[in-house]
């Protein structure tokens, strides 16, 4: 009998950190082991967006934006956008896709979505890394002057993709062809969030609309806390930010209210 | 011991709720192997998934401070993309296990499940009687004190099998079973109380052989009643009823100290 390993009882905080952690660690695996390159089509996939997109647009959106090399430009923009639907349409399946580990008590129907959601952050912010790493080698000029205001705008998009996604995903559980709409319903933010040209080119009345977007706010002033020229106008933080943690704590309400029913397979 | 207070738990259905239980207190004692009976979807496997804490009641108190193995089924358990050492390893990494410890399980399950090349392939390729090797040895390299097992042993081919039964009696001197199989005699070989389920309602019973009569006389009015409905296809199903009724009511009569009434009402 001495060889059987005895389950410790934990604190929740620890044991949820646990939780958090082996989910994620099954998603890397799940994620990255399949395809060759693995791990490198996580920063692969935003540059070729970029080297499309720039063949298509280059030489005539590099003359709106004079302060920011246009390729870096379309990068910070093209991960705000992943920031903000990637945990969106990874909660679609979050629940159906870890079904199976939902039997382990530890295991509640919210920390798949945590975890999903805590991987795309750190994937976003690892490649975000990256890329500005890269583009200072490259002679790119960077202000590091108002890191804390870059980190409020990616924590402000994610958040309120968070808590978007954990409303598909409870909507998700009871319509299943919410997996067919939400990608339909996510293109066309690429052309209402600033992210090809910037926000202060566009006609007035078309960014009167387009304020409403949360997605416009941080990106703008994400361009701007990296390139203090970049010139920004009618955005602020304080929008985006009660977005986020409104919608948020309605996605929470709501997953907490039909937590029986997540729970049942 | 683990003690129902209240409990109620309901699954939304076409028309209002269906209730697996409806407002059920009761005390199940410590160190006694209980078999979990009731007709199909009368809710044994939400029984356990309820004391295994993988579903949560609608309302009232699961009350326990024993150490609880996760419901041990033929469906559940795996994330059927990742290989079987990957889902051991991730359960080790859930609880937070060393290094030392994960190898520790790791050759257990291997020694217990023996798959051979399959521990390293994806589960979603086992054949059912491969998971429940994998589920029953990962879940006995544990120490819990009691294990929920759901119709575990019924696929297995006879070496598992008698693996099993070695591993049931094992397991029998230091924790207990809560355990759900349509096979009465596997049941009367590991248990010895019974917790019958039926329309909301459970009742604890100290002998299983008394929950077993409960059970097949339930039954058994169940089949009769369809019977009087008057559908003529119910007839052959009727009569053996019937010819159980009688079996039953023979043996009552060669045991002449068993309750003579219902047991249903005694539990209540």
């Amino acid at each position: 009998m001495s060889d059987l390993v005895r389950i410790p009882k934990r604190s929740p905080w620890v044991s949820q950190f646990l939780v958090i952690g082996a989910l994620l660690q099954r998603e890397m695996t799940s994620r990255f082991g399949k395809y060759r390159l693995g791990f490198f089509w996580m920063l692969l996939e935003p540059v070729l967006s970029v080297i499309f997109i720039g063949l298509i647009l280059g030489s005539i959106a590099e003359r709106t934006v004079p302060e920011i090399p246009y390729a870096f430009f379309l990068l910070n923009g093209f991960v705000f956008l992943k920031l903000f639907t990637g945990p969106m349409s990874t909660s679609v399946n979050a629940l159906s896709a870890n079904q199976g580990l939902l039997v382990y008590p530890a295991v509640r129907p919210l920390d798949p979505f945590l975890a999903r959601f805590a991987f795309e952050l750190l994937t976003s912010l690892f490649s975000f890394i990256v890329f500005c790493i890269v583009g200072m080698w490259l002679g790119v000029e960077l202000s590091l002057l108002r890191l804390h205001v870059l980190l409020a705008c990616f924590l402000i998009t994610w958040v309120a993709g968070c808590g978007l996604g954990l409303l598909i995903g409870v909507g998700a559980a009871y319509v299943k062809e919410i997996e067919k709409v939400v990608p339909i319903l996510q293109r066309p933010l690429l052309f209402i969030s600033a992210i090809l040209i910037p926000f202060t080119t566009l006609p007035q009345s078309v960014q009167n609309v387009l304020l409403f977007n949360p997605l416009v706010h941080t990106i703008e002033i994400s361009r701007n806390s990296l390139f203090p020229f970049y010139f920004i106008e009618r955005v602020n933080l304080l929008y985006p930010a009660a977005f986020a943690i409104v919608v948020a704590a309605i996605g929470l309400t709501v997953f907490r209210n039909n937590r029986h029913f997540l729970s049942q397979r | 011991m683990i003690e129902f207070r209240n409990l109620t738990k309901f699954y939304p259905a076409k028309n209002g709720r269906r209730y697996i239980l409806r407002d059920v207190s009761l005390v199940i004692p410590g160190h006694k192997n209980i078999a979990v009976l009731g007709p199909n979807g009368a809710g044994k496997s939400t029984m356990l998934r309820l004391i295994g804490g993988a579903e949560s009641a609608n309302s009232g108190q699961i009350i326990t401070d024993a150490n609880i193995s996760w419901p041990l089924g033929l469906t559940s358990g795996f994330q059927g993309s990742l290989t079987g050492r990957k889902n051991v390893q991730f359960v080790c990494n859930v609880n937070g296990l060393s290094r030392f410890q994960t190898r520790q399980v790791i050759q257990h399950v291997i020694d217990f499940a023996e798959i051979g090349d399959y521990f390293d392939m994806p589960v979603s390729t086992y054949s059912s009687g491969m998971r429940a090797r994998l589920n029953f040895g990962l879940s006995t390299a544990f120490d819990f004190d009691v294990y929920l097992i759901d119709e575990l042993t019924s696929v297995g081919d006879s070496l598992f099998r008698d693996k099993a039964r070695a591993a049931f009696e094992k397991i029998r001197r230091r924790a207990s079973l809560v355990f759900v199989s349509h096979n009465v005699e596997t049941l009367r070989e590991s248990c010895d109380s019974a917790l019958f389920l039926r329309e909301g309602k459970a009742d604890y019973f100290e002998d299983i052989e008394q929950g077993i009569d409960a059970y097949q006389e339930y039954i058994l009015e169940r089949s009769l009643a369809s019977g009087k409905a008057g559908q003529p296809r119910i007839g052959p199903r009727a009569r053996a009823a019937k010819k159980a009724a009688r079996k039953i009511a023979k043996k009552r009569a060669l045991v002449p100290e068993t309750n003579p009434e219902p047991p249903t009402e005694t539990a209540n």
